[in-house]
């Protein structure tokens, strides 16, 4: 990371649920896809930034590369907002400990359930692998499955409703109090992300002042 | 234990610290009342387990019946069969297509566009996606290629017969204006009573002049004040004024005649108009003509656009 990448200092390491509760961050977890190669980072805090990066990709290889951290490249697919702040940081170690076992401690069983070409390897196109951004969404629902406390009650805010998968098959039946909801498409560009990203943050702050109130 | 104890070694820590049987345990820690609690209390379940990943799905998704995309599919077919195309057709010819008029060749313009985008779409679809034969698609969309330059041949030979037909009437002009002339001014033909007489010359002022009834939407040029100029004259005959005005050459005072309404007293208030006009020295240079008619046009736009403002007010 260059020293004048002018980036926010909250990302520059793990922070706990009292951390994120007194700078003013929503119980949230945002999930990042990058566009070029399809791979996916959990982030704490609407941001990017090579120390999310780095702990996410332990194993790199030939089809799991390092990603880069150019910002037009990460899109953001989903933002999960749970109950309360160590939940938060919960479903966020949930996430990064399945990233683990599927690339280090079962990266066998892994490479079993990827989808592959005729070569055998991990179905490609160029650079891009969809298998990253679908178990991304298969790890969000197991994490969410197996937090401690009030599981499974969460609001998920997709990019595109497309990529959640059947919602009968996979959510309603398995996750009956998880809501989801859809991120405007509307002006939802590489420019205006973070602001759409702050206004979900805001709102979901907001109604949690109204149900303690 | 002491055996092990080196006498040559620098360190003397393992000689102090050497057990015997006289050492006393050292007592407990007091108990600290500002112990700083962990700020890091949670950490990930124990019991996840990797799963199979979720593919996406369209089912989710719900296209809007009037999604303008619809437009380049056939009754919302992905692919319509060979049977389904009306092959036994044939394209509109010539002769049948010169019956129509502007609005319907209009539309049966856009309805073959419309088809031949579906086609395109199915043809592209089957040749370079499924390496299959699109030649009766190729058929059809040749068939409906064939109405569409007859289309506009059609409008091209319209355009042309009413070129020549305007080139030709420039020339029968002059005569055509005296013989109207002579026409209008014989009341028993065109008796200034009846409304028919002003739609007529409202018809007439627009053939030859190409002065719009509705006069904010006229372009002003040299031949709109050719024509108010003669219209104001034709008026001044129509009504048997007293020739003491002479012909109307000023583009002011013709306008003001231009503008009255077609009655015998507003013509005379007019002229009472005019004679101040000129009274007063007001004249109009030929060179200004133009700009100073715009003008008047423009207060008469801006007074017709006010008046309901008032009546509502």
């Amino acid at each position: 990371m260059s020293k004048f990448n002018a980036v926010n200092k909250g990302v520059s390491r793990f922070r706990p649920a009292k951390w994120l509760q007194e700078k003013g961050y929503a119980p949230q977890v945002y999930i990042f896809r990058n566009l070029e190669r399809g791979q996916v980072v959990y982030s704490q805090l609407p941001l990017v930034s090579q120390k999310q990066i780095d702990p996410l990709f332990t194993r790199p290889n030939w089809d799991n590369k390092k990603p880069s951290t150019r910002r037009d490249l990460w899109k953001c697919m989903a933002v999960v907002s749970v109950p309360s702040h160590p939940m938060a940081v919960q479903l966020f170690q949930n996430l990064g400990r399945l990233r683990y076992m599927r690339d280090v401690l079962y990266a066998q069983e892994n490479d079993k359930l990827r989808e592959k070409n005729d070569f055998g390897r991990v179905w490609h196109s160029g650079h891009f692998r969809p298998t990253y951004t679908q178990e991304a969404v298969a790890d969000l629902k197991e994490s969410l499955l197996k937090l401690e406390e009030a599981p499974s009650e969460a609001t998920i805010y997709w990019e595109d409703p497309w990529r959640m998968g059947d919602l009968e098959k996979y959510w309603t039946n398995d996750l009956p109090n998880v809501k989801h909801e859809m991120i405007d498409r509307n002006c939802n560009v590489s420019r205006e992300e973070s602001q759409i990203l702050k206004e979900i943050g805001k709102k979901t702050l907001e109604s949690m002042k109204k149900q303690e109130i | 234990m002491s055996a092990r104890v080196s006498f040559r070694a620098f360190s003397t820590t393992t000689k102090t610290l050497a057990r015997t049987k006289f050492t006393i345990p050292k007592p407990p820690l007091p108990k600290r009342d500002n112990v700083r609690l962990p700020t890091q209390t949670t950490h990930h379940s124990r019991n996840l387990k990797i799963t199979t990943p979720i593919p996406p799905t369209v089912s989710n998704l719900k296209c809007p019946e009037d999604h303008p995309l619809w437009q380049f599919f056939n009754d919302k077919k992905f692919l319509r069969s060979e049977e389904d195309l009306d092959l036994s057709s044939r394209s509109w010819s010539i002769p049948e297509l010169r019956r129509k008029d502007f609005n319907d060749l209009h539309s049966l313009w856009y309805i073959c566009l419309k088809e031949r985008n579906v086609l395109a779409r199915e043809i592209h679809l089957l040749e370079v996606s499924m390496g299959a034969d699109a030649g009766p698609y190729m058929d059809l969309s040749n068939i409906i290629r064939d109405t569409m330059w007859k289309i506009r041949h059609v409008l091209s030979e319209r355009d042309l017969s009413q070129k020549k037909a305007q080139q030709s009437f420039q020339e029968m002009n002059e005569e055509f204006i005296k013989q109207f002339e002579k026409d209008f001014l014989d009341d028993s033909q065109y008796d200034v009573s009846e409304s028919t007489t002003w739609e007529t010359l409202n018809r007439f002022q627009f053939a030859i002049f190409g002065i719009n009834e509705f006069i904010e939407d006229n372009k002003i040029d040299r031949n709109f004040v050719d024509g108010i100029k003669y219209i104001s004259n034709l008026k001044l005959k129509k009504f048997n004024t007293d020739s003491s005005l002479g012909e109307i050459k000023d583009a002011g005072e013709a306008f003001v005649l231009f503008t009255a309404e077609n009655n015998k007293e507003a013509i005379d208030e007019a002229i009472q108009i005019v004679k101040e006009l000129r009274s007063n020295g007001k004249s109009v240079s030929k060179y200004d003509e133009l700009q100073t008619v715009e003008n008047y046009i423009q207060q008469l736009t801006n007074a017709a656009e006010e008046m309901p403002t008032q009546q509502n007010a």
